[in-house]
């Protein structure tokens, strides 16, 4: 576990606090889920550990299959039957994980609230938007109908949907995808939740509408005080759009620090290269793009050594004999002052300056 | 789906562009509660596509990409238009002239998975196209088929013997590529081609597509709404809203002084991986968050120009004149009363 954002502030919450006091919400500490299908065990997510402070974002990027999202899963209480979760996950000091369904319900969407990539499978097509909001609320709190409404079309005007009172009576096939997830959005906070996990929820949206609902998620991490984990494989979105960062391979964490420290002095050849794979407008038209060979590896057959090592640039024999651990720079090694104490990496041999 | 037009086609003037589409229009007829509705997909546009280039269109989910994609393909029809392809009009041409015709012009679609048949292997789903079109015989097909999976990357004996659910999305939408060469066509359209593949794929298949272009003297229509990937392939690119284009140019150009207004909240839209994340909560609170917008119904479209109702600098002119493209420098027209060219635009990525 990293300890760079000083000592867990013990205030009840902070909204706004400065950087460094904010409450530690959400600790997790060695995550592992494997799933099992016949005599095949797939080890999804092996030691994850992160910590989500209220008010602040927490990015977990990755690709297909690197595990960010069965971990969303795992803190939602949502994976059962044959996902073996263990581990700890403990939200504002009470354990998840372990939980029974019928308690893990009490913090769902209460204390922890999910939204997911496609609005449109999470809505139900025969309702009103602003009835399966108002419904929401009253699972939190003992109110009227008239009342749960009334708080639905605010929730959809905390969400910046204009003519809450018009938008809430509408079916969800009436509104565009960036509305629907919008709605989605506001579901999510009718708990007013600690957490919000945000499963790349923007990445079935055209860009414009992306952009607004990121804004959205950045403005409401903030009003609401909550602490947001959001999932996503977009490098770019993460820069722009978290306080702290945790890229994900092959079910580990491979990297993870303060996000502005991370993007100046990236270490780990993953990734520099999930970065550098993206195409960005000031390179010319038809240039090769720096893509990285090969796919990610097969979780059921474990190998030794580095998980990346495969399709690394820079392997060396020792990468693929041993698996490097989550480390960070040894003590009093002419650290730069505005390096990240909490900045660690996964590799041998990481990059020096950062390209 | 409307008829074409009654009218005598007027003789169409022969085109030094392989490809030239001239004022294309796709409307749909549909039901609106018990009355029936002229939706208006494509409205009026025209470009061309020269030999060996690449013409990017981009622009947001129902906008009329992937319709003017069909349209070109004549399935459906157009409404209106021509669609000049290699020297003759698609449009006028039936049955098998324009089949023939048809086999020079290929897609590759954004699902790759989608459109495999499942129970099929890989040698065959390649070979088929050949099969379709009766080209060669099985043995002809089957040398040809495990050439196409080498061209792009999947090494035939590895490969041709797999089913569908056993190729991964990078693996399955070079399968989806291989299909659409089969047939050695002239033009391929590739309809949101890499936005399904996560970024390290969609790099692979990209650098492909270069690869083939640059081999087999390709011309594509590459259709995405991503517009740092549509930059990155394109000769020229156009941008899309609402059935219209409103801005077509070199995409040097066009990136670096966009004139339409559209144009630039596009781009302004696009989060850089350059600036390094806002400094926390500081940033935040300075940065405003925008009322939802809509773009309107393709059913009720504005009057005017298409993009006044979420426009800036929308003015009294653009609600009663629909501006037409025309010329802001070499190669850079758009469709706008009240172009951006004073001011360097704002790059996306400033802190």
């Amino acid at each position: 576990m990293t300890s760079s954002v000083g000592q867990p502030a013990t205030v009840e919450s902070s909204p706004l606090a400065p950087i460094g006091t904010a409450e530690r919400v959400l600790e997790v500490d060695d995550l592992r889920v494997t799933f099992t299908a016949g005599r095949t065990r797939t080890p999804a997510v092996t030691g994850v550990s992160f910590g989500v402070e209220a008010g602040r974002t927490l990015g977990i990027v990755g690709e297909s299959g690197s595990g960010k999202s069965v971990t969303a899963r795992a803190l939602m209480g949502l994976l059962s039957g044959r996902f073996e979760v263990s581990g700890s996950a403990r939200l504002r000091g009470r354990e998840l994980i372990g939980l029974p369904e019928r308690e893990m319900r009490r913090h769902r969407s209460r204390d922890i609230a999910m939204v997911f990539q496609d609005p449109m499978r999470a809505l139900n097509p025969t309702m009103r938007v602003g009835t399966q909001i108002a419904e929401a609320v009253r699972l939190h709190r003992q109110t009227t109908r008239q009342e749960a409404w009334k708080e639905a079309v605010s929730l959809l005007a905390a969400v910046r949907v204009s003519d809450p009172e018009q938008r809430a009576r509408a079916y969800p096939h009436q509104m565009s995808g960036g509305m629907r997830q919008r709605a989605m959005i506001a579901m999510a906070l009718s708990g007013r939740p600690a957490v919000l996990i945000a499963d790349e929820p923007t990445t079935a949206l055209d860009v414009t509408t992306q952009a607004q609902i990121l804004a959205l998620l950045d403005d409401l991490k903030s009003r609401f005080g909550m602490g947001v984990i959001l999932i996503t494989h977009d490098m770019s979105v993460a820069a722009h759009h978290t306080d702290r960062l945790a890229v994900m391979y092959a079910g580990r964490i491979v990297e993870t620090g303060r996000s502005a420290a991370l993007f100046k002095r990236i270490r780990m050849p993953y990734s520099d290269a999930l970065l550098k794979a993206i195409p960005t407008l000031d390179q010319e038209s038809h240039s090769p793009l720096a893509s990285i060979e090969g796919s990610p590896p097969d979780l059921t057959q474990p190998r030794p050594g580095c998980s990346f090592a495969p399709r690394c640039r820079f392997v060396q024999e020792r990468c693929r004999a041993e698996a490097p651990s989550l480390a960070g720079e040894p003590a009093g090694d002419g650290v730069s002052p505005d390096a990240d104490p909490g900045h660690q990496w996964a590799c041998w041999f990481p990059l020096e300056d950062g390209s | 789906m409307t008829a074409p037009s009654p009218q005598v086609t007027p003789p169409v003037k022969a085109s030094d562009h392989l490809l030239d589409v001239r004022h294309l229009t796709q409307t749909f007829k549909v039901a609106v509660g018990r009355t029936e509705a002229t939706l208006s997909a494509v409205s009026d546009i025209s470009f061309t596509i020269d030999e060996g280039q690449t013409l990017g269109l981009v622009g947001e989910t129902g906008c009329g990409k992937s319709t003017t994609a069909r349209a070109i393909l004549q399935s459906p029809r157009p409404t209106k238009g021509q669609v000049l392809f290699d020297g003759e009009d698609l449009t006028g041409l039936r049955g098998g002239p324009l089949r023939r015709s048809r086999r020079k012009v290929q897609m590759v679609f954004q699902d790759p998975y989608s459109s495999l048949d499942p129970r099929w292997r890989v040698s065959d789903l390649v070979a088929e196209p050949l099969r379709i079109n009766r080209i060669g015989g099985a043995e002809d097909r089957g040398r040809r088929s495990a050439e196409l999976l080498d061209l792009v990357g999947l090494d035939p004996s590895r490969f041709g013997e797999r089913k569908p659910h056993q190729l991964s999305g990078g693996q399955a939408q070079r399968v989806g590529i291989a299909r659409a060469l089969a047939l050695s066509p002239k033009l391929v359209i590739c309809d949101e081609a890499v936005s399904s593949l996560d970024v390290s794929i969609q790099a692979q298949v990209l650098n492909l597509l270069e690869q083939l272009r640059r081999e087999l003297r390709l011309t594509y229509l590459f259709i995405a709404h991503d517009l740092a990937v549509v930059k990155h392939v394109s000769d020229r690119v156009g941008v899309m809203y609402l059935g219209t284009i409103c801005e077509i140019g070199d995409s040097e150009e066009i990136y670096r002084r966009p004139a339409h207004p559209y144009t630039a909240a596009l781009l302004a839209a696009i989060p850089t991986a350059e600036a390094t994340s806002g400094d926390d909560a500081a940033s935040i609170a300075g940065r405003e968050v925008a009322v939802a917008q809509e773009m309107p119904s393709p059913l009720n479209p504005p009057t005017g120009c298409r993009y006044r109702t979420l426009c800036p600098k929308a003015a009294d002119r653009c609600r009663k004149e629909a501006p037409t493209l025309r010329s802001v420098g070499p190669g850079h027209d758009v469709a706008c009363h009240f172009p951006l060219l004073l001011a360097e635009p704002d790059l996306p990525g400033r802190s």
